[in-house]
């Protein structure tokens, strides 16, 4: 059997516990029309890299931050902080430069045909088409730096920029290791003046 | 400073396992449920933002609505507050489950112990880290400090602790769904634990706490309208039971594949067997705990989900603290055998919460830069959409299905077209159909101003409009090189100098015009020519067109019906076949003006056509 004393100190407990529930709640629900929908868009303006004068290149280094949009499809990150691996198909927009809807331009791909796809699979053929113009293939039969350049006619160039397809004919399956399917090593896109 | 030190151990070592959570951002439902403070505009739409059932028809008041309502009305889209209130509730449930466990085993170690065993588990990241799963932190809380107010008043039957069960009772409904099972845990331990016959006058009032449930119950599934499609959460009892309780067994004692289960699950069943046989039920109360919290979920076959253990995960841990004190105090041997099993426990875990923990603060974080750059995209352009590039799945899958758009103030939010190729979207939450957008959708919305292109990086978004712009029309245009739409922007590209302006669709032409479109690509394919011959331009009579195709000409034809669309076709030559391009001549025979217009004009087309 409680003391009185306590079981008036266990009322007085309830009391306050209750005035205090009711006093919150009230409160919060004040505080929730006052403060509800009353945020400012929050601004900052390092949250967005704004757009460069001239955003679009006509040479890309597959290392610049600047033009990834260019890398439209097929390249997988920045390795070595210089190259990126090419899936099997992969395709890059390019800027014409001011002249080429005379004389044409010359496309030049810096690339490197890689140890690991020639010795497993054998020579590699790269083939490309520019704003759906076929350019004739090139194969690698040795690893190593290479440059796959070719003309391209000043009727294959209108609009503002191009779109070259490339096509690795090898490359290595997607594995459970590493789920990317690597073809080359690409370095640098280029539409140069002839 | 003794109790201090007692209460503040879990949390202790809670924090350091799982500091990663306080600087993890949010994901996927928590877009949602931060959206609904911007539905609150008044005492009406209040009322509707707490109480409308949502998801799955569920209305948790507190857990759900009043939580992210109060969190970012004071704190706008910023995470850690969120965290650190659902660290200050587990902090409670942890201090709770401690003072609980120590009655259950008769030893305060035992509840210290069951506290840290509860805290240092791989199910507590996804709790802990994803504010959108306060519901389970905040369930456990309140069920743990009703049972605790029910345990004061059992021991002291002041009417306060009563009271107290009560409130905290029914404001776990807010908390979640699963609250429904507390009268069965209260009964289970007034009779289990504290040994009260729960038949016997002033001990039935228990039996009154079954009766919110029930109505709680019958409203929930009467009268709350469930998606009966909803894969995920389709109720299913049936043969598939026992295996969803020994998949949640097994998850609840270590992570996926860990040897640890074959060893530590037999070494809890059987301290559990060995107190039934030394007639103490009070290990049945701790398995009733594990099996009643997790009863609501188990018809889930398609839903097994590592949080719904938060709460049941209890059970276990007053089994396994009290154990592990039983077998330190029994002797050397059987301590050697605790001291193993815990190290083989820690060994599984300790990993486990790190590189989860982990996964939730890296996927976030890139969420978070993401929502920032929309934030700062919608500042700049206000009432603007975006188009997202470089989207990848696990990106995609953290939120962007979630509608966080709407939130950072952006008009909608879609993928760049072709992006979506690899994205997994779950077609309960309307598929990937609402964020697909064509090539010509994008260049019109661009050209428009409706929206503004982000690229996705590894640090602040890009922004790329124009360089996308141009992009995807040269792409379009390289696909679609048999093809004219001169009324739509996206084909601007093929067209000669002479053209005038898109109007309704279609483009008027001068005296002359070009159009460049690739060769055929075999022989016998033709050209075909759509346009609308407007009461202006022939109310002088019919108008002749000549087309050219590369400098051989293709043929004339009239135009003669006014107000009408007409179409025509040509032959190609055979010597076009297979050329990469072919510039298409078209030359009028005769040209007007509109008065207050200074343009001469010849006749409106609409497209060009080579198959």
């Amino acid at each position: 059997m409680p003391e009185l004393k306590e079981v008036r100190s266990q009322k007085s407990e309830v009391r306050i516990a209750s005035l205090v529930f009711r006093l919150l709640s009230a409160g919060a629900l004040v505080a929730l029309t006052a403060l509800a929908g009353c945020k400012r868009a929050r601004h900052d303006e390092n949250a967005l890299v704004p757009e460069r004068n001239a955003p679009l290149a006509s040479v890309v280094n597959v290392n610049d931050p600047a033009t990834p949009a260019q890398l439209v499809r097929g390249f997988y990150a920045v390795e070595g902080g210089a190259w990126r691996w090419t899936a099997k198909d992969f395709e890059v927009a390019l800027k014409p430069p001011p002249d080429a809807a005379e004389k044409g331009v010359r496309l030049v791909f810096r690339l490197n045909a890689p140890e690991a796809v020639i010795s497993k699979f054998g020579a590699i053929t790269l083939s490309a088409s520019l704003n759906g113009l076929q350019l004739a293939p090139e194969t690698y039969s040795k690893p190593g730096d290479y440059v796959y350049s070719r003309d391209i006619p000043a009727t294959a160039l209108k609009g503002d920029a191009v779109v070259a397809e490339f096509h690795s004919d090898k490359s290595m399956p997607p594995s459970v290791g590493d789920r990317r399917e690597l073809a080359l090593i690409a370095v640098s896109f280029g539409l140069e003046s002839k | 400073m003794k109790r201090a030190a007692y209460f503040f151990c879990a949390p202790a070592v809670c924090l350091a396992l799982f500091w990663r959570t306080l600087f993890t951002w949010f994901r996927t439902d928590d877009f949602g449920l931060l959206g609904l403070a911007s539905t609150v505009h008044d005492i009406p739409s209040a009322g509707h933002a707490l109480f409308h059932p949502i998801a799955q028809g569920t209305v948790r008041v507190l857990s759900d609505r009043l939580f992210y309502i109060v969190l970012y009305s004071l704190f706008g889209i910023a995470a850690a507050p969120f965290h650190i209130a659902i660290l200050l509730t587990w902090f409670v449930a942890l201090g709770l489950a401690a003072e609980i466990g120590s009655r259950i085993a008769g030893s305060r170690a035992a509840g210290l112990l069951a506290a840290l065993l509860w805290t240092v588990s791989k199910v507590m990241v996804g709790p802990l880290a994803w504010a959108a799963l306060y519901e389970v932190v905040l369930l456990a809380a309140l069920a743990l400090a009703a049972l605790y107010c029910r345990i004061r008043w059992l021991e002291t039957r002041a009417p306060g602790w009563q009271a107290g069960e009560w409130i905290l009772y029914l404001a776990g409904f807010g908390a979640q769904e699963g609250m429904v099972m507390y009268p069965a845990a209260a009964a289970l331990y007034t009779w289990a634990v504290a040994r009260h016959d729960i038949f016997k006058k002033g001990e039935r009032g228990v039996f009154l706490l079954f009766i919110p449930s029930a109505i709680f119950a019958a409203v929930d599934l009467l009268l709350i309208p469930k998606i009966h499609t909803e894969t995920y959460y389709r109720l299913a009892v049936d043969a598939r039971l026992p295996h969803t309780l020994a998949t949640y067994l097994r998850m609840a004692i270590g992570p996926e594949n860990y040897a640890s289960r074959k060893i530590l699950l037999p070494v809890l069943g059987a301290f559990t067997l060995w107190r039934l046989w030394r007639r103490d039920t009070a290990a049945l109360f701790c398995v009733g705990w594990f099996l009643l919290w997790l009863a609501p979920v188990l018809p889930l076959p398609n839903h097994i989900s590592e949080y719904y253990l938060a709460a049941p995960l209890a059970g276990l841990a007053w089994l396994g603290g009290w154990a592990l004190v039983a077998a330190f105090r029994s002797g050397r041997a059987t301590g050697l055998i605790a001291a193993g099993c815990l190290t083989l426990y820690l060994a599984n875990a300790l990993p486990a919460i790190r590189d989860e923990s982990a996964w939730y603060r890296e996927r976030t974080s890139r969420m978070r830069l993401a929502f920032r750059g929309m934030e700062e995209t919608a500042y700049e352009h206000p009432g603007a959409g975006a188009i997202f590039n470089g989207v990848d799945n696990d990106l995609f899958q953290t939120g962007f299905q979630d509608n966080p758009y709407r939130l950072a103030g952006l008009s909608g939010g879609y993928l760049a077209p072709g992006t979506e190729e690899g994205i997994v979207a779950r077609e309960d939450l309307g598929g990937i159909k609402g964020l697909t957008i064509s090539v010509p959708q994008a260049v019109e919305m661009i050209r428009a101003g409706q929206v503004r292109v982000l690229q996705i990086a590894d640090g602040p978004p890009r922004d790329i409009t124009h360089s996308f712009e141009a992009i995807a029309r040269a792409e379009f245009l390289a696909e679609h090189r048999d093809f004219v739409d001169v009324g739509r922007p996206v084909y601007a590209a093929d067209l000669g100098p002479t053209w005038n302006r898109i109007e309704n669709g279609f483009r008027w032409m001068p005296k002359s015009a070009t159009v460049q479109l690739a060769g055929p690509s075999s022989t016998g394919q033709k050209l075909y020519v759509t346009g609308y011959g407007p009461s202006a331009a022939l109310a002088s009579g019919p108008v002749s067109l000549r087309f050219r195709a590369s400098g051989v000409d293709l043929g004339t034809t009239h135009v003669i019906q006014p107000d009408r669309p007409f179409q025509c076709a040509f032959a190609l030559p055979d010597k076009l076949v297979g050329a990469y391009a072919i510039e298409i001549s078209i030359e009028v025979g005769k040209t007007f003006r509109e008065p207050g217009d200074g343009r001469d004009l010849g006749m409106a087309f609409g497209t060009f056509a080579v198959r």
